[in-house]
């Protein structure tokens, strides 16, 4: 609760037992105290009756944990909705990502992305991703099976396979290329890009939920147990408070002087410690902690990208590049780490890459062409009933080109500006809008970055997309 | 059924089966998780009996308590801690509503504590 902080200081402090149940029931003596009806003392004596076996407990260990609150394990399942990727990578010519997300769709996605980021040639890319043990799964004819895969349910389809994911990008329509790239014309194949996804964990699961209502069950087993064989504790703390409340003083005391006199009675009338009882407790809210927090997810994905541009011919008799010759393709791995802040609702993902091409041709240093390294931080915003909760991030790119973005072989074509390595920075800013119960996501995001990869001037872009959870199509039918 | 004190009730073999319902209020899952029913007599424990919680909705946990077997006079315990979010409003609550089989009902209600859960701890005294 809010008072986490103040209650480990105040207990980690106290070298004294008396005083602990005006800091462990401090609401609870509160409502005592201000009570006003026979009603409301009655709800408040039994509120005490039945915690005050907390003050027993804590008597043990002064540091007890407080605890954050499962209703953020669903708002965590609910963020996580936002942590798919389904649109393509910042390489892509059409994308609205400077950064990916961790997770995939679980079963199927598909979206449509119009906008480039770090790619000179803008253009809209159509990406599939596909999970295809999930699908497997999803298809078999036992009921709810593919509901629970689509809700991502550890307990179906439990098999290694689940952690493949697999996208393809098409450019569907290359846009006008700049002026400035002379002697060198978009290609017409569609294919721009395979990746394979492998999810090294996840523990964005309902795992912890289950831990959790393991060891709270642990802890009401061990407090009913203690209530069952000590029967006159708990009766005791009963009289004691309707002591308080029956004495003729307690209608003129303050509310303060009440407080007091509940407190003092409790640490007077709770007994010794039960350690077994804290030992659970803690174990409870330790569980609770992490079945509420923000959990962490980590993924590997190697892709593999095909050039959009290839040249046009150079020199005339005799020709000295013909039309047609195509950079080399390029081979990428990439490692996607996104960490959560529940009790804010932000996620931050991090992503790290390193881009080779497939094949050095005379004058290229070696392989290695690229390397990025991304941040993004994302916000969920109100969750819009029917819709989804739509995200709002900022996003920072850094690419270094460690060779000519399009390899050695290109640049005597493109006198100045193509032929250079050096640093692309990248600035995003995004809004997500979900609908249809977060199964269509519309992001909308502008870009600011110092160059592109084949031009180095400053560039500002809109992209804009919309991409499609299909695994609900999976689902049962609902009459 | 009877209300004897606090959270403590007196049952006869007409009460039972008895059905409890907790359901959350103002907050939006019911993070309450009920314990085994510790049978005593005479202060001794005999068993615990678990008890089979449904989950109709988020907010919502059901379950029942079967008459005690054999049929003797016992005490039988049960605690429920209730979790509540950090950012739970001050009205939110779990309510308890626990039915009779002969249709008399009690209630009872776990407000916001100051340190997670806030324990309900139910008592019922068979007489057989």
């Amino acid at each position: 609760m809010r008072l986490t902080t103040s209650l480990l200081l105040l207990l980690a402090a106290a070298p004294q037992l008396p005083g602990q149940s005006a800091i462990i029931l401090k609401r609870e003596i509160g409502r005592l105290a201000t009570a006003t009806s026979a009603g409301d003392r009655d709800d408040a004596i039994a509120e005490l009756k039945s915690n005050a076996i907390k003050i027993r407990a804590a008597r043990v260990d002064k540091t007890v944990d407080a605890a954050a609150s499962k209703k953020q394990v669903e708002e965590l399942l609910a963020f996580r909705r936002a942590d798919v990727q389904a649109g393509g990578g910042s390489g892509a010519s059409g994308s609205t990502s400077s950064v990916l997300s961790p997770l995939l769709p679980a079963i199927f996605g598909f979206a449509f992305e119009t906008g480039g980021i770090t790619r000179t040639v803008s253009g809209n890319t159509i990406t599939l991703k596909l999970n295809p043990a999930a699908l497997v799964c999803a298809t078999s004819t036992t009921p709810g099976m593919a509901e629970r895969v689509e809700r991502r349910d550890v307990d179906v389809c439990k098999t290694f396979w689940k952690r493949f994911g697999v996208t393809a990008s098409f450019d569907t329509g290359r846009g006008d290329k700049s002026k400035d790239l002379a002697n060198l014309q978009a290609i017409n194949s569609q294919f721009s890009d395979l990746t394979a996804r492998f999810e090294v964990f996840n523990r964005r699961t309902p795992g912890p939920l289950v831990e959790f209502e393991k060891e709270a069950k642990t802890l009401a087993n061990q407090v009913a147990d203690f209530n069952a064989t000590n029967p006159a504790f708990e009766a005791n703390v009963e009289t004691t408070l309707r002591a308080q409340v029956a004495d003729p003083k307690w209608a003129t005391q303050s509310v303060e002087d009440r407080a007091k006199r509940v407190a003092d009675a409790l640490d007077a009338a709770v007994g010794d410690a039960v350690e077994n009882i804290l030992v659970n407790w803690k174990a409870a809210l330790k569980a609770y902690a992490r079945s509420v927090g923000s959990k962490a997810v980590l993924t590997a994905e190697y892709g593999y990208q095909q050039p959009d541009l290839a040249t046009d011919p150079i020199g005339t008799e005799p020709v000295v590049v013909p039309k047609g010759v195509r950079p080399p393709n390029l081979h990428s791995a990439r490692l996607i780490y996104a960490q959560g802040v529940a009790s804010r609702n932000l996620d931050f993902t991090a992503n790290l890459s390193g881009t080779f091409f497939e094949e050095v041709r005379p004058g290229m240093s070696g392989q290695f062409r690229d390397f990025r390294a991304g941040l993004e931080g994302k916000f969920k915003l109100r969750e819009i009933a029917n819709y989804g909760a739509p995200t709002l991030s900022f996003a920072g790119l850094y690419v270094y080109l460690h060779q000519p973005p399009l390899g050695l072989g290109i640049t005597a074509f493109n006198q100045a500006d193509v032929n250079k390595r050096g640093n692309i920075g990248v600035f995003q800013t995004k809004l997500e809008f979900p609908t249809a119960n977060n199964n269509i996501r519309i992001p909308v995001s502008f870009t600011y970055s110092n160059r592109t990869e084949l031009i180095k001037e400053s560039d500002v872009r809109g992209q804009i997309g919309i991409s499609f959870n299909l695994g609900s199509l999976f689902g049962e039918k609902k009459n | 059924m009877t209300k004897t004190s606090a959270r403590t009730y007196s049952v006869k073999t007409t009460d039972f089966p008895i059905q409890i319902e907790i359901r959350a209020r103002s907050i939006d899952t019911c993070d309450a998780v009920p314990s085994d029913v510790h049978v005593t007599q005479d202060g001794v424990l005999v068993k615990s009996v678990p008890v089979v919680v449904s989950k109709p909705d988020k907010i919502t946990r059901t379950y029942s308590i079967a008459k005690p077997s054999p049929n003797q006079d016992c005490r039988m315990s049960q605690a429920v801690p209730c979790f509540f979010p950090d950012d739970a409003p001050d009205d939110a609550r779990y309510d308890f509503t626990i039915s009779a089989a002969n249709g008399d009902v009690e209630k009872t209600t776990a407000r916001v504590p100051t340190i997670n859960p806030n324990f309900v701890n139910l008592t019922f005294e068979y007489k057989s």
